[in-house]
This record gives structure tokens, C-alpha cells and sequence, in this order.
């Protein structure tokens, strides 16, 4: 324990709900959409439903970027203020710029700088969100910053961070996948599982048919083994999905593994624009021990 | 038979063609292959027909490809295909089970090739194979068995009928389809039109009623109350304009005819039009309406100000609709970008909330969620559709939020650029100001309204930089007054009642701020000042400057005025007179000579004699309407008539109508009821720039400079006659003035339809003069001459009746009562009647009275030669004001004997109509007789 206060800084693509923000004290970085009208801040001003009707109405071309330094900086500073120390959990720095530039920002502030941590989660979505929730709990415990992030260094092995999506056609948008592959998996109903490995996407697997069946098949090999997991929270993370196919998710997850939470949450517009609509994961935490 | 034949054509040729164009290689395909094999197996003779028939289809393919015709690749495929079927019958290749292919062709063919090419096919194709099967033909071929010559054709037979019928029906079935939906679509255009009428029918009363409440709001000497209640009138005009506009932009926004129309605005004004809004829909709830709005926020901004103000009333109409307990709060942020600002506005409220299943389809058009719970809520369920498209055509993004029980919050996001980036509020001496607001917070049973009241103090202080701070009990309050020194208290209505004595007390050396609803307001002693909920920055701005609000939205209603065109010459082309005085009063502050024409004829009169710079013509008209009007000025010869820009100014702003307009030689399109915004952008682009100025101080209050001299004009006493004063101000609205301006023109108007009438009667020309009494009927009672009324009504009825009797009984003493009521009138407003006959105006100079002049002094000939100057050069440029002073001028003079004002007053009136060629004219004659010709 150390005498020091831990305060943690999160990106808003760890698609935390508001009410857990809130209750840890978590503040949050925006990414931000460029569009071909402007320039717009990840869930303040545009949401994945917002997204992704542009991107499948025919609204132009988009991309998602990193926060700039500036907004790092900005965070940083206002932490400080009530915190002696400050730890960012990041997105994955295989797929975001967001740990270079907020370590720019930390390199800007000088000495103060000194009392930030960038810590690189190597996930995103609510497997990143669940790091920072242990490190938003750990903090609330007193742990020093550098126990904290040894900690979730030992976590990022054992989170798991898969999703399905419906198509391959935002991949392929987002250069992830080629188009010979997009037409593939439209041509015989292949739905792409993927998974955060090493920091990066990877394909982990496909399901094929109907995107139902195909959905509460991907739920079923994802929880396959409950022992091997850590049942305290699980999170359903959905991208323009129906309240019919969440509550059919959640349905299937009690069916195979009673956690003690569950939280459905919107993915963010980021997060949305690269894996298209009715993309949805199960985000859990391995057990430790649990072989990985 | 024909007919149904060409029905059938038409079908078959509207087939796809990429589809036949692909049987076409198909068949060419099977050919090669079949002729492939037939080379292995050597049968030379059957490789050459499938090779010819391959290549023929080849042939048909490319032709196909280059001309496109259906036919040509019909006949040359099906050709193919029959030849190769009745090689395969003459060489027994459709023996035994292979039968099925030659079955197969009928139904595939009529489905490919549609029933008229495949039909006729599978017909000629059957009467070959019969021909074939049935003669002696048959010996030459293959030798089938003796059951296939009749088994194989009523087969054929039976599969071709069975094919063309079943096609037949699918045929049927579309045709009926395509007529439904070709009765759909009527049904659709017919409701177009439907909603033009409509559209027409309520915006052109909305036209007077709006613009009438822009010119009172012009005024200068009326009282704040009043300019209060007009500001609610013209407020609510347009909410009633709200529904059938929703109606309409939906329509425009559906077929893609949605047209931005960007300029600079004030998020000021807009946020006032928003407040004033939600005040009137607010009505008796006990909802906090809460603003939220970032000072900071630029000054100027260049977007469409109309669009992003309707989709800010409409989210918060909504909010205020499903509200009924708590607190409706409205945040307006900014996010500052290379290329400007993003605007955010947020609606959210403690309403009813949506459940999850319900904001899935809350953008639907015409649907409002959660039916069963909102029935007792109005609305056409069109507005979120039409907000969303709205923000989508801006750039921007529409999302929601809501807690279902809790509530809900509407969330926008657009682009817009800056134009002027200093603050939209700012404070004087923001340090000097020390402000405590006194708001008793436990007294909102909802505690989001405390929660949300603490956080719009917190922000105030920070987006004001000013020392403001909240305090929530009167200890707090008399303990921080007693130990810090305030400039400012802020106090509810409430919270002012209970400790009224210590802020009387307070008030000797503070300014104290009472914040009370409009509904309900109480006085207050006038050292304090009391501002109107919602407490908000622009308000709480304008208390610690020390303005008034009101002066605030004065200032901004003459700021867009923001340039004048003294030397541009504008006509006006509308039946409607009061439509006529609304345009003319809207354009009166860009000090332009406006020139009005009530006909589309006059119009064009006009033009020939005078150049304009630009005309606003109205669509609708009797006889010539404005496109007819529009269309006989660009045929008429000379450039300038060609690229004389032409406003459609109408009611009519449906979808469509701006093409329609400028395919009929108009330049632009102006609906009708006219807004400021549009007329300054209209005038903006098509005057030009060399005519448009900046506007000098003295021209910053334009209005009412016309009517004051008439408000000196000392009034006659009232007397009761055949004129009822009462009832007159009552039919003119209740305005004294409008009367007394309306009952001027029925006193001119007089002489020449009492001389029309007699005519007409003389003549026994009883459906013209059905039309004039009837119109004699309306001017008399609008003007309050009951009685004459009343008589023109039993004369109109007997004209329609053909109870000719009566009329040739009472025309006499209607025509007398006539007579007493015009001079009744001309008498009460001290003008003469008889220089007022328009048939007599050419002579009314020479022929008016003389007039006792021994009380009134003699004017100069060099004074009265000046004063005749300054209206001919007057009437050059339009100006009816100099005209009027002018003419009042000599009022109080005689000249050569006889007095002035009965020569000078009807020259006045011409001014008073834009008549100012009839003017020059008189006062030319004048000039005349005075021997004053060398002016």
C-alpha cells in the first residue's frame, strides 16, 4: 500500500458504461471520427449507431484517430490536480496511436510528466475496459502505481477479447481483410471470429449458416470451458445490434456460465466503424492458473 | 385482340436484357459442346448444324450487343434453339426419356423470352413437330415408335398450354401490380397537390399575421408589454406554420430536394426563438425549462439557421410533450476545430423515457413509440424523421438516449463554420460583479431540477467569468450578504415573495433580480429588475450589463437588418393588398423604392414604363397569374426584360415548386410567409452589389416614420352616424390606425364605384353588379357602415334571386346611403372627397373647391416652387415619405387665393398608395395653374 493517490485515465474505447465510470472515478480520453464534414468526439458527439448509418447509407468515407497529445496532456493535468499519480490504460499500441501520442504528452509535461504512467493493454473494448477496472479497483485500494501495473500486466494474458461480426465487409473497408475474402465469406455465410493476440487482430476462427445460429455457436466455443474462467464479470459488447439478438446472447451465456455479473454495453464508434453492425463479443477474464 | 397482343410486346421488350443476352451465350456454349462431341463421335453432319447454330447465336449475341434490339436476339436464339430441337426430333434424340428436353423449351422459353416472342415460339415450334410427325415427313427421320406420333404431341401440346397459361397469370398478376402501384403513385401526386393547396390556403393568412406582428415589432413607440404579446403572436404564428412545414420539408427531404440555404446567424437569436417556443408550449406544467448555453460559443456562425432552429424546437417540443413533473433541460456546447466549431445541442428532460425496443424505431416517419401511453399526445410523428435528415444533411449526427421511466435525452452534433469567433455573450467589468443567486433547492421534488440548477451556476461563473454563487437557504444568503459585498442578488419569484422585506432592503445597494415566469408575474418595485425564466446566460448577461432583454432582441432584429439599398427600385406583384403592405413594410427598413402592381397586367404596365432593379411576383392571381405574367415579361423585347431578376413570392412551397418556377423563367423562390432571413439573403443575391450599402445610424430604426403625421392629425370627435367607429376598429383588427387607413381608401374608392354601380344598374348588367354590391356588402361593414351594409346584402341576394323589383326599388336609397357614408368618412378624417374620384383625379386639380382663405396666410411662389421640387424629385425616387412631408407642408397655406390642402392631399394619398406617377402628375398640373411651369 502506498501513500500515494492512484488516479486512473481510460480511453473511451474500453466501452465502459457510464454508471461504472462513474462509481471508480475513471476519466476518459476520446478518440475521435473524421468524416468528410468534420471532425467529431468518440460517444460525446457521435455513436456507433451514428457510425455506422453513415457508413452503410452511403455517408462517405471515414476513419477513426487516436486522441491528439493535446488531449492527453489535458486529462494528465486535470488528474493531477486531485491525484499524485496518474496511470492511462490504453488501447492496444499494435492497432492505435493512442499510447505514442499519450506518451508525447507525457514527455510535454516535463517533470510533472514523471508522475503519469502509460500502460499498454494490448486490448480494447471492454477487454481493455476490464483492466481498468481492476485498476481503477486496485487504486481505490491503495496500491501503488508501479503494484498496479504489475498487476495488469499479469491480467493482459488472461483476458479474453473475441468478437463475431456478421460479414467481412468492414474488415475489408478497414483494410483488415482483402476483398476476395469479404466476397468468400458473403458468398457461403462465413462469419469471421476474431480475436486480440499479442496486441494485434487476428482471425480465430469462422462460423458458418445463419448469423443466429452462428452468434449462440460462437458463445457456446467461447465459454466451452467455465472452469478455466473467471466468473466475477462478463461483458456482452454489441455494435448496432438488435435488442433481440442481446437478450438471445444473454440468454445463451447463463446457459453456459453463471457469472456474477454481466453488463451488456455499446461498443464505441471507433470500435464500431472497424467491425461493422452486428458485431458483438463475450469479454471475460481467465482464471488464473487457467492454461492459455 | 391487338391491343392485348401489344400489351404483350410492350412486356416482352421491357425483359432484361443482360438475361437474354446470357441464354443467348448459353445456347451458343451447349452448341460448341454438343458440336465438340459430335466431332469425337464423327458424326460430321450434326457437328456442323450444332457448330452453325453456335456460331449463329455468336452472331446474335454481338448483334445484340451493338444494336440492343429484343427482338433481333429473341427470334435469332429461339431460331437456334428450334432448329437444334427439331434436328434433335428428326434424329431421335427426344426418344424415350429425352422427350423431356423438347418439353422443357415452352415453359423455359415463354419465362425467358416472355409470353409474345416465347409463346409464338413454343405455337410454331409445336406446329412443326406436328407437321413433322403427322406427314410423310417423318419417313425420312428416325423411326419412332408408333405411340409417339400422337402420344408425343398432345404432350407437347398440354405443356405449352399449361406453360403459356401459368405465364399468362403472371402476367396478369404484374400488369395488375404495376396498375396498383401507377394508382399509388397518383394517389401519392394527388396528395401533393393536395398539400400545395393546403399549403397555400394557410400559409398566405400566416403571411399577414407574422409579417403584420414584424412590422408592429418595427415599431418604436410601443410599450414593451405590447411588444411582449406581438412577440408571443407572431411566435405562435409560426408553430402553427410548424406542422404543415413538417409535412412538407418531409416530402422535400424524401425526394432528395432539400436545399441547405447557408449563411451567418446568431446562436443568440436562435436560442431566443427556441426559449420563447418552449415558454408557449410549456404552458400551465410544472416543468423547469433549464438552458445550459456555453458563453463562449462564436458570435458568428455560417449554417442554416432555420433548419438547425427546427430541429432544436422540435426536440424540445418533444422533451416538453412527454414531460409533465421535473425539468426540460436544454445544453448548447461547442468543440473548436480547424474549420470552426461543432455544435452541440442537447435536449434532454425527467419525461416518460423510451424503452430500448422503442428507440429502434424512433426515426420512423409517421409513427409515435409507446402508442398506448402517449395517446393523449399530439403530433404528426414526422419530426424526429425529419430532424435526423435535417442533421444528416448538415454533416452532423442525431443520437438518443433514454432511461425508459426516467427520461430522455436528444443529443445533436453539426459542423459549422465561424464567421466572427468573439464570444456570443460577454460581461462588462465581469470582475466588478459579485452575484449570489438565491435559489431554495429543496423545494423541486425532482432532484435532477437542484442537481441541474447547481451545475448552471457552476457554469455560469465559469462561462461568464464573474464571481456568481449559489445559495439555497435565506440564512445562507443573509449570512453571505451580511459578510461579503454583492452587486448582484438573483431571487425566484418564490424565494423573493418569502423574504420580500430583505430584498427591498438589500435592493437600496444591490440590483435585485427577480426571475419569474411569464405566467403568474407579479410586480415588482421598478428599482429592481425582474427577468423572465428560464434564468440563462443571455439573460443573466443582459442584467449584470445592465441592457434589457428586450433591447437585446430589438438590437438583433434591426442588427439583421445589415444593409440598405436607397437606390435599388423593387416592384411587388400580389392580389392581395394586405399581403402587398406586409411585403412593402418588410422592405421598408433596406430604404429601397418600392413600387407595387396588384395584377399580374399591371405588372407588366408597369415594367414598360420603368426599369426595375429586381421583382417579386406572387404566384397565384386572378387572370394572370405571376408564371403567365413572368413568361409575357421575358417575351417581350429587349435584354433587359430577359435578365430582369423575378422572385416567385407564393404561399406555394411544395415539393417541386422551385423547379417549377424556374423552368418558368423566374430567377429564384421566395414562400411565402416572408421571413427576414430569406428576403435579406433574396435581396443580398440578386440587387446589385453596387446598389447594396451599409445602413447609417440614422437608419437603424426605419419604422413608422409614415404614420406619425397622421397620428398628429388631430382626430374628429366621435360621433355616431352610419359609421360605427367600433365596429370598424373591430373588422380592421382593433387597430385605430389600420381603420382609419382603411376607411381612406373606401372614402377615395367612392366616387368611382358609386358611378360603376349606376352604370351597371342603368345597363341591367345584374351579374357585374351582383359582384359589386356583394364586394360593397364586405368594404361597408369592414369600414362599420352596418346599415348600408346590410342594404347591399338585400340587394346582392335579390340580384342572385332575379328579384330585379327590389333591387331597381332600393338601388336609389342604397346608392344615397352610399354617398352620406363615403362623405360620413371623408368628413371624420378631414379629407375631401371629391379630389378622391379616381374617373375625376386628372381634373381634380382644376376643378377643386375653393376654400374660404382668409384665415390661411399666403405662401411664397418660391416656397411653394420648392416644395413642388422637392416632390417631383421625390416621386423620381419613390420616396412616399418626402412626398407626404411635402405635402403637409403646404397644408397650413394659401396660394393665389385658394387653399393648398385640398389640391396637395390627394398627391399625399397617391404617395400613401405608391401611386406616385399619378403624383407627379397632379402635382405637374398644380404647378400649371400656378404658373409655376420653370420648376
Amino acid at each position: 500500500m502506498g501513500d500515494k493517490k492512484v488516479g486512473i485515465i481510460a480511453e473511451c474505447v474500453c466501452d465502459l458504461p457510464k454508471n461504472i465510470l462513474h462509481e471508480f472515478n475513471i476519466d476518459i480520453v476520446c478518440h475521435l471520427i473524421e468524416t468528410e464534414s468534420g471532425v467529431f468526439t468518440d460517444t460525446e458527439e457521435i455513436t456507433a449507431e451514428n457510425i455506422l448509418q453513415y457508413m452503410t447509407e452511403g455517408g462517405g468515407k471515414s476513419r477513426s484517430t487516436a486522441p491528439l497529445p493535446e488531449s492527453y496532456e489535458a486529462a494528465f493535468r486535470k488528474k493531477l490536480s486531485v491525484y499524485d499519480e496518474v496511470i492511462l490504460v490504453s488501447i492496444s499500441s499494435g492497432i492505435s496511436l493512442s499510447c505514442e501520442n499519450a506518451r508525447k504528452a507525457v514527455a510535454a509535461m516535463g517533470d510533472e510528466g514523471k508522475r503519469v504512467h502509460v500502460f499498454d493493454s494490448l486490448h480494447l473494448s471492454t477487454g481493455l475496459g476490464h483492466m481498468v477496472i481492476k485498476a481503477a479497483q486496485l487504486a481505490k485500494a491503495g496500491f501503488t502505481a508501479d503494484k498496479i501495473i504489475a498487476e495488469l500486466e499479469e491480467m493482459r494474458e488472461r483476458v479474453s477479447t473475441t468478437f463475431i461480426t456478421e460479414n467481412a465487409d468492414f474488415l475489408c473497408r478497414n483494410g483488415l481483410v482483402p476483398d476476395s475474402v469479404r466476397r468468400f465469406c458473403s458468398a457461403f455465410s462465413i462469419h469471421p471470429v476474431l480475436e486480440m493476440r499479442n496486441g494485434r487482430i487476428v482471425l480465430k476462427g469462422i462460423e458458418i449458416g445463419d448469423y443466429s445460429s452462428a452468434a449462440l455457436r460462437y458463445v457456446r466455443k467461447t465459454l466451452n470451458n467455465p472452469k478455466k474462467i473467471d466468473t466475477k464479470r462478463v461483458f456482452i459488447t454489441c455494435a448496432g445490434c438488435s435488442v433481440k439478438t442481446v437478450n438471445m446472447i444473454k440468454r445463451e451465456i447463463e446457459g453456459c456460465c453463471a457469472f456474477e455479473e454481466m453488463f451488456v454495453t455499446k461498443a464505441s464508434a471507433t470500435i464500431s466503424s472497424n467491425c461493422g453492425p452486428n458485431t458483438f463479443g463475450v469479454l471475460y477474464v481467465k482464471s488464473k492458473g487457467a492454461s492459455l | 385482340m391487338w391491343e392485348f397482343l401489344r400489351e404483350l410486346k410492350k412486356d416482352a421488350d421491357e425483359s432484361d436484357s443482360r438475361t437474354l443476352g446470357l441464354i443467348t451465350f448459353a445456347v451458343a456454349f451447349i452448341g460448341f459442346f454438343m458440336c465438340a462431341v459430335n466431332i469425337i463421335t464423327r458424326s460430321w453432319v450434326m457437328a456442323a448444324i450444332t457448330g452453325g447454330l453456335s456460331l449463329w447465336c455468336i452472331v446474335v449475341f454481338l448483334l445484340f450487343r451493338k444494336s440492343g434490339s429484343l427482338m433481333a436476339v429473341s427470334a435469332g436464339t429461339l431460331s437456334a434453339i428450334g432448329i437444334m430441337m427439331m434436328y434433335f426430333l428428326v434424329t431421335g434424340g427426344v426418344d424415350g426419356f429425352s422427350i423431356v428436353w423438347l418439353l422443357l423449351v415452352p415453359p423455359i422459353g415463354i419465362y425467358c423470352y416472355k409470353l409474345y416472342y416465347g409463346g409464338a415460339f413454343s405455337i410454331l415450334l409445336g406446329i412443326l413437330i406436328a407437321v413433322y410427325l403427322w406427314t410423310p415427313l417423318h419417313e425420312l427421320g428416325y423411326d419412332y415408335s408408333d405411340t409417339y406420333f400422337l402420344r408425343f404431341p398432345i404432350v407437347y401440346f398440354f405443356d405449352t398450354v399449361v406453360s403459356v397459361y401459368i405465364n399468362y397469370r403472371l402476367w396478369l398478376s404484374n400488369k395488375q401490380q404495376r396498375e396498383l402501384l401507377e394508382l399509388s403513385e397518383r394517389a401519392n401526386n394527388t396528395k401533393g397537390d393536395f398539400l400545395a393547396n393546403m399549403s397555400h390556403e394557410i400559409r398566405t393568412p400566416m403571411n399577414a399575421i407574422v409579417g403584420m406582428c414584424e412590422l408592429i415589432l418595427r415599431e418604436s413607440d410601443i410599450s414593451p408589454a405590447v411588444r411582449e404579446y406581438c412577440f408571443n403572436i407572431q411566435n405562435s404564428g409560426r408553430s402553427l406554420l410548424s406542422i404543415i412545414n413538417d409535412i412538407l420539408d418531409f416530402s422535400k427531404i424524401e425526394s432528395g430536394k432539400m436545399e441547405l440555404i447557408l449563411d451567418e446567424f446568431n446562436i443568440a437569436s436562435t436560442l431566443n426563438d427556441v426559449i420563447n417556443m418552449a415558454v408557449t408550449r410549456k404552458e400551465d406544467k410544472d416543468i423547469e425549462l433549464i438552458v445550459r448555453a456555453d458563453p463562449d460559443i462564436p458570435i458568428g456562425l455560417i449554417g442554416d439557421e432555420i433548419r438547425i432552429r427546427q430541429v432544436i424546437i422540435n426536440l424540445v417540443t418533444n422533451a416538453v410533450k412527454f414531460t409533465n413533473k421535473g425539468c426540460v433541460v436544454i445544453k448548447v456546447t461547442q468543440t473548436k476545430h480547424d474549420y470552426g466549431i461543432n455544435l452541440s445541442v442537447s435536449v434532454s428532460d425527467t419525461g416518460i423515457g423510451i424503452s430500448a425496443e422503442n428507440i429502434e424505431k424512433l426515426f420512423n416517419s409517421f409513427q409515435q413509440v409507446d402508442t398506448k401511453k402517449n395517446r393523449s399526445v399530439e403530433g404528426t410523428g414526422l419530426g424526429l424523421a425529419i430532424s435526423k435528415r435535417l442533421i444528416k444533411s448538415m454533416g452532423g449526427f442525431l443520437n438518443v438516449s433514454s432511461v425508459y421511466g426516467l427520461g430522455s435525452e436528444f443529443r445533436f452534433v453539426i459542423p459549422l463554420k465561424v464567421s466572427d469567433s468573439r464570444p456570443f455573450i460577454s460581461i462588462k467589468d465581469a470582475e466588478k460583479i459579485h452575484a449570489a443567486g438565491f435559489i431554495d433547492l429543496n423545494k423541486f421534488e425532482n432532484r435532477r431540477v437542484a442537481q441541474e440548477y447547481k451545475t448552471l451556476i457552476g457554469e455560469l461563473a465559469e462561462g461568464l467569468r464573474t464571481d456568481i454563487e449559489l445559495l439555497d437557504t435565506a440564512e445562507d444568503l443573509k449570512a453571505a450578504v451580511a459578510s461579503k459585498k454583492y452587486t448582484h442578488l438573483f431571487a425566484p419569484k418564490d424565494e423573493y415573495l418569502a423574504n420580500e422585506d430583505f430584498f427591498k432592503e438589500q435592493s437600496r445597494d444591490k440590483t435585485v433580480v427577480v426571475v419569474q415566469d411569464r405566467q403568474g408575474a407579479i410586480d415588482i418595485p421598478s428599482h429592481m429588475k425582474c427577468i423572465f425564466k428560464p434564468f440563462y446566460s443571455l439573460s443573466v448577461a443582459s442584467v449584470l450589463n445592465n441592457e434589457s432583454i428586450l433591447t437585446n432582441l430589438n438590437e438583433r432584429r434591426d442588427s439583421s437588418i445589415r444593409f440598405v439599398a436607397p437606390k435599388a427600385r423593387i416592384l411587388i406583384v400580389d392580389d392581395n393588398i394586405i399581403n402587398l403592405k406586409v411585403a412593402v413594410g418588410l422592405m421598408r427598413p433596406y430604404h429601397m423604392q418600392v413600387l407595387t402592381a396588384d395584377s399580374g397586367q399591371a405588372a407588366i404596365s408597369i415594367l414598360r414604363s420603368k426599369d426595375f432593379h429586381l421583382v417579386f411576383m406572387d404566384h397565384m392571381m386572378p387572370e394572370m397569374d405571376g408564371v403567365e405574367a413572368t413568361k409575357a415579361i421575358r417575351a417581350m423585347e429587349g435584354d433587359y426584360y430577359k435578365k430582369l431578376p423575378i422572385i416567385a413570392l407564393t404561399a406555394n412551397a411544395v415539393n417541386g415548386a422551385r423547379d417549377m418556377f424556374i423552368s418558368s423563367g423566374f430567377n429564384d423562390f421566395m414562400p411565402k410567409p416572408i421571413e427576414m432571413s430569406s428576403l435579406d439573403r433574396m435581396l443580398k443575391a440578386w440587387l446589385p452589389k453596387e446598389l447594396i450599402k451599409a445602413p447609417s445610424g440614422e437608419m437603424r430604426y426605419p419604422g413608422g416614420d409614415r404614420r406619425k403625421p397622421r397620428n398628429q392629425t388631430p382626430q374628429p370627435e366621435k360621433k355616431e352616424g352610419l359609421i360605427s367607429e367600433e365596429t370598424g376598429i373591430f373588422y380592421t383588427g382593433g387597430d385605430r390606425e389600420a381603420y382609419n387607413e382603411i376607411l381612406g381608401v373606401y372614402v377615395r374608392k367612392s366616387s368611382e364605384k358609386l358611378l360603376q354601380i349606376k352604370e351597371l344598374f342603368e345597363k341591367k348588367d345584374w351579374k357585374n353588379y351582383v359582384i359589386e354590391v356583394h364586394a360593397l356588402k364586405s368594404s361597408s361593414l369592414t369600414v362599420g357602415a352596418k346599415q348600408l351594409s346590410e342594404l347591399a346584402k338585400e340587394l346582392e341576394l335579390a340580384g342572385k334571386g332575379g328579384d330585379y323589383r327590389l333591387i331597381e326599388e332600393k338601388n336609389a336609397p342604397m346608392l344615397e346611403m352610399y354617398s352620406k357614408v363615403a362623405a360620413e368618412g371623408a368628413e371624420r378624417l378631414g379629407i375631401s372627397i371629391e379630389t378622391t374620384d379616381t374617373k375625376t383625379e386628372e381634373t381634380a386639380a382644376n376643378e377643386a373647391p375653393v376654400v374660404e382663405t382668409a384665415e390661411l396666410p399666403e405662401i411664397s411662389a418660391e416656397k411653394l416652387s420648392g416644395i413642388i421640387k422637392r416632390i417631383f424629385t421625390a416621386c423620381d425616387s419613390f420616396d412616399g415619405d418626402e412626398i407626404s412631408a411635402a405635402c403637409r407642408e403646404t397644408a397650413e397655406y394659401s396660394f393665389k387665393g385658394k387653399a393648398l390642402k385640398p389640391l396637395f392631399d390627394p398627391i399625399s394619398a397617391d404617395a400613401d398608395d405608391f401611386e406616385y406617377d399619378s403624383a407627379r402628375e397632379k402635382t405637374e398640373k398644380i404647378a400649371a395653374e400656378f404658373g409655376l411651369s420653370e420648376v
